[in-house]
């Protein structure tokens, strides 16, 4: 199994410590990165001012609710720009509000995933994201 | 015939004098002189010819009362238009010439005087009908009247000129004496027409107008603004009255008192004044302690009348805006009294119209301030239910989480009570998560547009039963479902519901050995009423009103789980289908539930029906 990068892009530092065990457990916390909002997600991705861009994931976890930049805004963003317009991006968060999972997709959300409360469900459902994104799923290489 | 002539002049001369007895007025006097004076004549007819009493001095006393009434007549056209002074005089120097030549010359007369007096009578009275005619060149229901009044001369004078030829051609057909009289009893008709309509008349010209206003009041297709009751209102009674001019008067006092003037009256209720209800309720004739009609003194100065004739003024309390000491409709006619008073009726009915109008449009305000504050309420709950759905399961999730990892990472060190805890935090922990998911549901459903259309129930309850055997776990299950079941409802909601209902069925006969559940519509219902029967659990009647309340258990959590909003989520949805559910059951007997849906497939939410009228 190659090793894959994973960025998590979630503000709670509980849930980060938990999402991180869930892949720890599932043999996937590899290369798992964490960044804590909006901003600090983009100014990872696609670099700023200051910083170039770091070596791009090959998956990306998007929470919804972000301080300073939503997640919505970060998911326009990276589907805007051609360097990370390709790269899976799975919606983890907490609602199942239909106007979320209809904004999401129409920005170009590859998968929505609500975050049980029930931690084991949790593991099982990040075990099953990661080997279908990262093992079974094949993406294009990116342009450039 | 000559019989029924002079019958007719004297029933005219009775009604008028009533009719100036009732109410009196300068304009009624002269009607009543006029048609005091023909009534006389008709007497003395009656008396010489039918009675055959040849009193001394009756025939002059007809004669005299005959001559008078082209003065006369001529008297009350004055009310419309004055009547110049040469013409009036003109008009007394000729009576008094006829009269002279008719009581000195000794009968026959000669011609020349023959036909002069018939010219005077000639001359007269279609002056009287051209000033009639005129005179109702206004408009009003005047109109009709005077025009009734013009042909009334117009009759008299023909039927003199044809007497006057009688009496100079000897030899005239017979025929023309009849027409003579024919056409006199039909001025003496018009007269009455014009001066004492009958009620009935009278209420048919004000329903007719009454008709054109309401529905000018219906056409109507701007916004619905003060202003445009207003003019229609002035516009009515413009065409019942001849109005002027048009104010609200208010004000007790001298000092205090103003009118302003209808066209800046431009609000009512919030704007303009604040009518309480019980002000609203308020019978008009109950506010209208001082009469209908205002002196001319009682008007701020400025709007009293400069007429040439009389400005008659009337006034109409405003129920509407009458919180106020008084407030009062002005309404100046330059129409003589006799041609309103009669319309009481009909000035009482335009404002009462226009009442409603104005409630109509204050509660149409009302109603969009209470809908803009719904739509605003909608939308913080829905932020609510946005923020509840993120951010309540958050912590719910860390709790459980850490409660795992503590079991898992140290779960060595612990002792059975320690990760019994741990269980039952994680146990309860996700109740929560089950709870906030259902509440929500819950608010959603109320939140919800509806999008009625004809749902199969039948199909739907299949459906959603279709699995029961497989996880029945070799119990037999039996669901008998009557067919082709269908209602007018939301399709979503629907389902919701169906599912709450069976679920429920399902959960209350997992104890038993059978699951046996019925659906079908309950006979003779007033309107489609349907149910669903299980012969589970059951529950006990006396707890029947605390089944439908959210969070709300009759059945402990070890029993049958549940988080209690199921029956709550299934009223919800009802209700705003506008049906109704109701239950019945017995402990270990089983329940049923019946419900039923308000919708019409024509009409829809009524909500927006609602919104859709006042649009």
């Amino acid at each position: 199994m190659k090793t894959s990068s994973i960025l998590l892009v979630e503000d709670n530092e509980n849930d980060q410590i938990l999402t991180e065990r869930a892949f720890r457990k599932n043999n996937l916390a590899n290369h798992l990165r964490c960044v804590s909002d909006g901003e600090e997600a983009l100014d990872y991705l696609l670099g700023n001012e200051i910083h170039p861009p770091q070596e791009l994931p090959d998956l990306i976890l998007l929470d919804l609710k972000l301080p300073k930049i939503s997640g919505l805004e970060v998911l326009r963003a990276l589907r805007a720009d051609s360097r990370t317009s390709l790269i899976p991006v799975v919606v983890l968060t907490s609602s199942r509000e239909q106007e979320d999972l209809i904004r999401s997709y129409s920005l170009g959300a590859n998968s929505y995933v609500r975050k049980p409360v029930d931690f084991l469900e949790f593991i099982k459902a990040v075990q099953q994201l990661g080997l279908y994104w990262l093992v079974l799923n094949e993406t294009p290489t990116p342009p450039g | 015939m000559q019989f029924l002539v002079n019958a007719s002049f004297l029933l005219l001369s009775l009604w008028s004098l009533v009719d100036y007895g009732r109410r009196r007025g300068s304009l009624r006097r002269d009607v009543a002189l006029l048609f005091g004076a023909l009534g006389l004549l008709g007497l003395q007819n009656i008396l010489l010819q039918e009675l055959g009493l040849n009193w001394r001095g009756l025939k002059e006393l007809g004669t005299f009362t005959l001559l008078l009434q082209p003065v006369l007549l001529l008297q009350v056209t004055a009310h419309l238009k004055p009547l110049r002074l040469g013409l009036r005089w003109g008009a007394w120097v000729a009576w008094l010439g006829a009269l002279l030549s008719l009581l000195l010359v000794p009968n026959p007369l000669p011609t020349f005087l023959l036909l002069a007096v018939v010219g005077y009578f000639i001359t007269l009275n279609i002056l009287a009908a051209l000033r009639f005619f005129w005179g109702g060149q206004r408009a009003g229901f005047s109109r009709q009247r005077l025009a009734w009044a013009s042909m009334g001369s117009i009759l008299f004078a023909l039927a003199l000129a044809l007497a006057g030829t009688l009496s100079i051609w000897t030899s005239a057909p017979s025929i023309l004496l009849p027409i003579a009289q024919a056409m006199v009893l039909g001025s003496s008709f018009s007269f009455y027409i014009a001066f004492l309509p009958p009620r009935f008349l009278i209420r048919i010209w004000q329903n007719q107008l009454l008709r054109v206003y309401l529905l000018r009041l219906a056409e109507e297709t701007g916004p619905l603004e003060i202003r445009n009751y207003w003019r229609l209102l002035k516009g009515a009674f413009d065409r019942a009255l001849g109005a002027g001019r048009m104010g609200l008067l208010q004000g007790s006092t001298e000092e205090s008192k103003s009118l302003v003037p209808l066209e800046e009256v431009a609000g009512v209720g919030r704007d303009y004044l604040l009518p309480t209800d019980s002000a609203m309720r308020k019978p008009l004739s109950d506010t209208m302690p001082h009469g209908f009609f205002l002196e001319e003194k009682d008007l701020p100065q400025g709007w009293r009348g400069k007429r040439p004739v009389e400005s008659w003024i009337t006034r109409v309390p405003l129920s509407i805006l009458s919180d106020l000491d008084r407030l009062e409709l002005v309404i100046i006619s330059a129409e003589p009294p006799l041609f309103y008073e009669d319309e009481q009726t009909l000035i009482s009915l335009l404002v009462k119209q226009t009442e409603i109008g104005l409630r109509n449009l204050q509660l149409v305000e009302h109603l969009d301030a209470k809908s803009r504050n719904l739509e605003a309420l909608v939308q913080e709950l829905e932020a609510f239910s946005y923020s509840v759905s993120h951010d309540l399961r958050t912590p719910l999730r860390a709790i459980d989480g850490f409660s795992a990892l503590l079991n898992e990472d140290y779960g060595s060190v612990l002792d059975a009570g320690a990760t019994d805890y741990l269980a039952r935090i994680r146990s309860e922990t996700q109740r929560m998560g089950w709870l906030i998911d259902d509440l929500l549901g819950l608010s959603r459903i109320s939140l919800q547009d509806l999008a009625i259309e004809e749902v199969d129930l039948s199909a739907l309850v299949r459906e959603l039963t279709v699995d029961w055997s497989r996880q029945a776990g070799g119990r037999p299950v039996n669901v008998s479902i009557e067919p082709q079941l269908k209602a007018w409802a939301d399709p979503h909601l629907t389902r919701i519901l169906l599912t709450n209902l069976l679920e429920n069925a399902w959960k209350f006969s997992s104890r038993s050995d059978e699951v046996r559940v019925e659906f079908g519509k309950v006979p003779e219902a007033d309107r489609p009423t349907f149910f669903i029967r299980d012969y589970g659990a059951g529950f006990d009647m006396k707890y029947v009103t605390k089944l439908f309340g959210a969070f709300q258990r009759l059945h402990s959590q070890h029993e049958f789980p549940g988080t209690g909003i199921g029956l709550g989520t299934v009223k919800r949805i009802i209700l705003r289908h506008q049906g109704e559910v109701t239950a019945f059951g017995a402990p270990a007997h089983g329940a049923t539930f019946t419900f039923s849906f308000g919708m019409d497939p024509k009409k829809g939410d009524s909500h927006e029906n609602l919104q859709h009228t006042f649009s």
